[in-house]
């Protein structure tokens, strides 16, 4: 019946138009809606669910397109935050304008990904997922360490009263005519949409079949005329440059970065996104990054929901909450294999395999 | 004229030498056949040339001394290899596997190639919005020879085409390598069937252990009574 309906109104002339309009319509209202139904909370949930799709669309480039699985992406995020945090706070005493930190901490980024894929431009599999792990951790454990001889990062104590995002002498944090959270969420779509329309165009690039030739048959991908180092590398340092500006974004919308922050557990957060969601597809990539944000969060309410059923809490619902959500981390794999919202193309290749291994 | 010319070429990964310093060349235009047991160095040999193995030994492509080439631009002198089991980009769709062999070229004849490559192969036409990857064997072996004719080569190197494919689905594959051929390709075929390899081919080479044993004309060696023992059980 949904179908039958989904297939007329497709049919129906400018169903494009009309879609997109509509789309337009629940982005831009979003804010107000949620805010009225659910709590101001939950918008600064919106803008952090805003923020993982672009770090997850920079993972994806790495590990969606070119099939290189790196498990310390939330190293270039920290490398985004902390240079906007050290050139944009009071902590040294420099006040970079928002429109320079940004950049910096994206093209830093990008480097650290230069730096990260050259030593592990022969690595493979397994082997690059514990490099990538190790640099993660590097990352981490310098910014934890950087307070002495010199105080650069802070240490555990992180860096606090960072510059808002501030775009032609207007801050994002005092308020205009929104609240401070609603200006992040329209600054963060802004940025959100660049990135998908910069991934969207990388996709169907030369670049991106390259990357894909890459990730299927490394010497046929050779074979075809394909620099393989340095498309590796473009990879990286792409991916990379995302999370840095992510990363940017984050500091100044916190206010405060630590290196808690920036655990292994991010990493894999991430990382579940993007296979969640359907590897290498960007619908399924965004998708993933929403569901894996708002589902953690969404499970805080089972201890007021056991409270409504039981009349008590019977188990301590900061338990529960991992306890579920890894249990539908693991249904929505076992029943949707190629992830939530797969590529065409890949969906095909996984039902082939489902049906061959059933004769 | 000599377009592929090999002098002492060695292959040795660790302490195995693989290829013994052999000696061969193509002239343009041929199709020559490099047969031989499992394990003489066929593979090794095309993969040395390709750039892909360990190697020692000179290597000239039409006049070219290859030491400085790197794998990746051979493609651009116009050496197209088709890689043992096929290496075709399963998630691909069977177009974008074809336009990925054009890789190195960006002009408006990609589209009369690739209607050309559908010619031969029909097969690919029929599903060039599949994934790569759900294709049979055999097609994925058309596929893999396509992409790699879709960088217009002059010379076409094929690691064991046969392998793993119905004979009849082997013949199709053969009668096309023919069909290119008469259109003046150069075609250099690795391969365990001996039999099929020289039937196709003007000349061979049969390799043992690292050597290259016995060269003739593809006739000649089909006729040869101890090839025809080892190599085609008569």
């Amino acid at each position: 019946m949904v179908k039958k309906i989904l297939s007329a109104y497709c049919k129906l002339p400018y169903c494009k138009v009309i879609s997109s309009l509509l789309l337009g319509l629940v982005l831009l209202t979003l804010p107000f809606i949620t805010d009225y139904a659910l709590g101001r909370i939950w918008v600064r949930i919106l803008d952090f669910s805003l923020l993982y799709i672009m770090l997850a669309l920079g993972l994806n480039i790495v590990v969606g397109f070119a099939g290189l699985l790196d498990l310390g992406f939330v190293a270039f995020f920290a490398v985004g935050a902390y240079s906007y945090a050290i050139l944009g706070s009071p902590h040294l005493g420099i006040h970079l304008p928002t429109w320079l930190l940004l950049p910096i901490g994206t093209v830093l980024a990008g480097f650290f990904g230069i730096l990260l894929g050259t030593p592990t431009l022969k690595l493979r599999g397994d082997y690059l997922a514990i490099v990538t792990l190790g640099f993660g951790e590097i990352i981490r454990i310098f910014l934890n360490n950087l307070n002495a001889p010199y105080n650069l990062t802070g240490g555990p104590q992180g860096i606090n009263l960072i510059d808002p995002l501030n775009f032609g002498g207007i801050s994002l944090s005092q308020a205009g005519w929104f609240p401070a959270v609603y200006n992040y969420y329209y600054c963060f779509l802004v940025f959100v949409l660049l990135i998908i329309f910069t991934t969207h165009r990388l996709q169907y690039s030369r670049i991106g079949r390259a990357w894909v030739a890459i990730r299927e048959d490394e010497i046929a991908a050779q074979a075809m005329g394909i620099n393989t180092r340095n498309i590796k590398l473009l990879a990286f340092s792409m991916g990379a440059s995302f999370g840095g500006l992510g990363g940017g974004l984050f500091a100044g919308f916190q206010g405060f970065v630590s290196p808690e922050s920036f655990n292994l557990m991010e990493s894999v957060m991430i990382l579940c996104m993007i296979v969640l969601g359907g590897m290498g597809h960007i619908p399924g990539v965004i998708f993933g990054a929403i569901v894996l944000t708002v589902l953690p969060e969404a499970l805080r309410y089972l201890g007021p929901l056991q409270n409504n059923v039981f009349g008590k809490i019977l188990v301590d619902p900061a338990d529960l909450r991992m306890l579920v959500f890894g249990m539908a981390l693991i249904l929505v794999m076992l029943l949707r294999p190629a992830g939530l919202w797969p590529s065409p193309i890949r969906k095909q290749e996984f039902d082939e395999a489902i049906e061959d291994s059933n004769d | 004229m000599k377009l592929l010319d090999v002098h002492n070429l060695k292959v040795h990964y660790g302490g195995v030498n693989a290829v013994k310093g052999i000696d061969f060349h193509l002239n343009a235009g041929e199709i020559v056949a490099l047969v031989g047991a499992n394990g003489a160095g066929k593979s090794s040999t095309l993969r040395a040339i390709c750039k892909l193995a360990p190697h020692s030994g000179k290597l000239f492509f039409d006049g070219k001394d290859l030491a400085a080439v790197k794998s990746h631009d051979l493609v651009r002198l116009g050496i197209a290899l088709v890689p043992e089991g096929r290496g075709i980009f399963s998630d691909s769709s069977v177009e974008e596997n074809l336009l990925m062999g054009a890789y190195i070229h960006n002009d408006a004849k990609i589209k009369t190639d690739l209607e050309k490559i559908y010619t031969l192969f029909p097969r690919l036409k029929e599903r060039n919005q599949q994934a790569a990857g759900t294709l049979s064997g055999g097609e994925q072996q058309m596929l893999a020879l396509g992409r790699a004719l879709m960088s217009r080569p002059k010379l076409l190197l094929l690691d064991e085409p046969s392998m793993g494919l119905a004979p009849l689905i082997v013949k199709a594959i053969f009668d096309v390598l023919k069909q290119i051929a008469a259109d003046g390709m150069t075609i250099f075929l690795v391969e365990q069937n001996a039999g099929l390899a020289l039937e196709l081919s003007m000349r061979g080479y049969v390799m043992e252990s690292g050597n290259i044993v016995l060269t003739d004309s593809a006739p000649a060696l089909l006729q040869n009574p101890q090839i025809r023992a080892a190599y085609l059980g008569q």
